[in-house]
């Protein structure tokens, strides 16, 4: 075997992709070779200076709490929950169904009127935040009203034709919500009702999320 | 003429499998699967630092890579009922941050954006001190350096311990240019720690 | 990295005389590398992407009014190619920017446009394109896609395995689906005519769905609206389980049980059996759209 032909081949010889007759052919060439020999010992010490690279390195912050901000919105109940879970879920979903629903209401005035003061944002009762922290949930409101700021920060950067049809159907997603809470009302603790709610729940913010991403158009 | 003492080949046994005692991952993702928030928390504390070492190393930028986390995890989630426990889990999340990581990738090259973050911000006070720091630096820095095709193959297979197969199965890229990559990659980056 | 400005001596004229930039002709070609990834980007007008045997990028046509040129880029990685526009250029489009671009049949592409219309033809590798308002079209079958509209109509004629498709207000047609496919919409319709699917995760908020595909003997088939209508065509005979479930919406189906109502407080009606056992799962949910389960 040539240097030249060493130099493609010594990658493979490190990885052990060489069969027994070409391995045996290269390891001849680096006994004899001096050069090829010193370019096959810096492979190796560069695989060594790897192998001591830390293997996990710590974020700065932890990422947790919004991870499961987003796993919350995104959950469908599917026999999951247990009845007390979602009967919280459901109560915590028609409260942001209303802060939704203010949120657009006060952004329309906002826009109608010279400067008007957002709709002030329904706040989540402490029992009712204190509930959702048993299921493992915290700041959804936070990540909520965060994914509307977004989408109102937009305003500038989208065409009012896409912003029209955003809030068209998150205008019809509340109603939605709405309509399966006053269900709810009147036969609580339907597990079908508590598990469309939730999806529901996860369409909306679905939407929002898409929303913050579209790419702009002004 | 110096001869080469017995030169050792072989696949680089990098591929860190645990052996610590640590509650059996498996088991918490069945508990996830079945919705249990609380075990999937726990999956995510075990895998967070190996998950964010890789997204950092491929981006090159904190914040990005702790984007890139959350999207891991977020994706694991909604995935986690498909894992079939075939293999481990930390080894089937891993795969679901490649694919996290190689989407960015192709996004940020099509807007033009190229990462040029210097790992220096990112890399030693929160890692485990390696045996040689300064020689640890110096090559996060020059991985850090190379091209963004050779970085992402030599990451992925040097660091990261996937065969060409499954890279060009992660990335598109071709079995050789997969092997090209990597080729220069290493030559790149010899070539950079050369004292 | 290589950059190759094709820039046009008119440039200086403009801005020495005010005149409006003004359309030419391009045919240009860059030798690339197998594999190599093509990235374009344009703004308005139109772009064709062809698939062709050579290891070079071919691009012909004409830039429109207020382009200032195109931008070529070559790097190990592979080729971008920007259409420049002239931010100044407040001038009348007069001419569009319509361009060809032959590509190599083994390389990834990605398009971007805003409002420009992406007709890709005979693309065999991945293909990512991406646009605001412009009508995206795939012909042929690559072998990923993922296609990402705001109010463009998406066209695809062949969709392999794992397609994603998303839109806003546009409508999603696809030919044939050959394996998985993703597909969401807000307001903008979804419909598949035919091919075998996969598994599929199709949803909207107020787009109907329509979906004429045969559910794959593998694959879970999951579809879900608000107020969109879900209509499935399927092989009554073919063995299947399927979940209807509508909040305030109505079930209508050729062939298995009476939807049934769940509670005489709510609206809520469900629709569950099987045909035979071990078949692809089927779930169609909506909030008020009107379900329809059809026979063949």
């Amino acid at each position: 075997m040539k240097c030249d032909e060493m130099t493609l081949v010594l990658d493979e010889l490190l990885d052990g992709g060489l069969d027994e007759a070409s391995e045996a052919e290269a390891q001849a060439h680096l006994e004899e070779c001096g050069v090829c020999a010193e370019a096959y010992r810096s492979l190796i010490d560069l695989r060594n200076g790897v192998e001591d690279l830390p293997r996990s390195i710590e974020p700065l912050r932890d990422l947790w709490p919004e991870i499961e901000a987003q796993i919350a919105a995104r959950k469908v109940a599917r026999g999951a929950f247990g009845r007390r879970a979602l009967m919280v879920a459901a109560a915590a979903v028609v409260l942001v169904s209303s802060v939704v629903t203010a949120y657009l209401v006060g952004r329309q005035q906002a826009a109608s009127t010279v400067v008007v003061a957002p709709a002030p944002r329904q706040v989540t009762s402490e029992v009712l935040a204190a509930s959702f922290a048993e299921i493992g949930v915290h700041d959804y409101e936070a990540t909520r009203n965060q994914l509307l700021d977004v989408l109102d920060g937009r305003r500038n950067e989208l065409s009012p034709a896409t912003m029209e049809v955003v809030s068209a159907n998150l205008r019809l997603i509340d109603e939605a919500m709405s309509e399966i809470a006053d269900a709810l009302g009147k036969d609580p603790g339907n597990e079908l009702l508590m598990r469309r709610l939730v999806s529901t729940y996860r369409q909306q913010v679905n939407l929002l999320e898409r929303a913050a991403v579209l790419p702009r158009e002004i | 003429m110096a001869t080469a003492s017995a030169v050792p080949a072989g696949p680089p046994m990098l591929r860190a499998v645990s052996s610590q005692t640590q509650p059996d991952q498996g088991r918490l993702a069945a508990r996830a699967a079945r919705g249990e928030v609380g075990a999937f928390e726990e999956l995510y504390r075990l895998n967070a630092g190996r998950i964010y070492a890789l997204c950092l190393r491929m981006s090159g930028n904190p914040s990005l890579a702790e984007e890139m986390v959350q999207e891991t995890f977020v994706r694991a989630w909604q995935k986690v009922g498909s894992f079939r426990g075939a293999s481990a889990f930390s080894t089937w999340l891993h795969r679901v941050a490649v694919n996290v990581v190689l989407g960015h990738q192709r996004t940020t090259d099509r807007r033009g954006a190229r990462v040029t973050a210097p790992l220096d911000d990112a890399v030693p006070e929160r890692t485990v001190p390696a045996a040689h720091p300064g020689e640890t630096i110096d090559l996060e820095r020059a991985i850090g350096g190379l091209p963004e095709g050779a970085r992402t193959v030599f990451i992925l297979h040097d660091v990261e311990g996937f065969r060409h197969h499954e890279i060009s199965g992660l990335t598109g890229i071709a079995v050789g240019t997969s092997k090209a990559q990597l080729h220069r990659a290493r030559k790149l980056l010899r070539k950079a720690l050369k004292p | 990295m290589k950059t190759n400005k094709t820039t046009i001596a008119l440039a200086l004229l403009v801005l020495a005389t005010g005149l409006a930039w003004s359309a030419q002709t391009v045919n240009e070609r860059h030798p690339v590398a197998r594999g190599a990834e093509i990235d374009i980007a344009n703004i308005a007008g139109s772009l064709t992407i062809v698939e062709w045997d050579a290891a070079e990028v071919q691009i012909e046509g004409t830039l429109g009014d207020g382009v200032e040129g195109l931008d070529v880029r070559i790097d190990d990685n592979g080729v971008s190619i920007q259409v420049e526009y002239d931010e100044d250029y407040h001038g009348k489009q007069v001419t569009q920017t319509v361009l060809t671009i032959r590509v190599p049949s083994s390389s990834p592409v990605s398009v971007e446009t805003i409002s420009s219309s992406i007709d890709v033809s005979g693309v065999r590798s991945a293909l990512d394109l991406e646009s605001v308002s412009g009508r995206i079209s795939v012909k042929g079958m690559p072998e990923s896609l993922d296609i990402e509209n705001v109010s463009g109509a998406i066209s695809v004629e062949s969709a392999p395995d794992k397609t994603d498709l998303a839109s806003v207000s546009g409508s999603i047609t696809v030919g044939a689906a050959m394996g998985s496919l993703d597909a969401e919409n807000v307001s903008g319709s979804i419909v598949i005519e035919g091919g075998t699917l996969a598994g599929a995760d199709i949803e909207t908020v107020s787009g109907n769905i329509t979906c004429k595909a045969i559910p794959g003997p593998v694959g879970d088939i999951d579809m879900e609206t608000m107020s969109g209508s879900i209509t499935l065509v399927v092989d009554a005979g073919a063995v299947a389980s399927y979940d209807i479930e509508t909040f305030s919406g109505t079930i209508a189906n050729d062939f298995g049980p009476e939807p049934k109502k769940l509670s005489k407080y709510t609206p809520e009606k469900e629709l569950r059996f099987n045909t035979g056992s071990g078949g692809p799962s089927i779930s169609l949910n909506s909030f008020s759209g009107t379900i329809k389960l059809l026979n063949r």
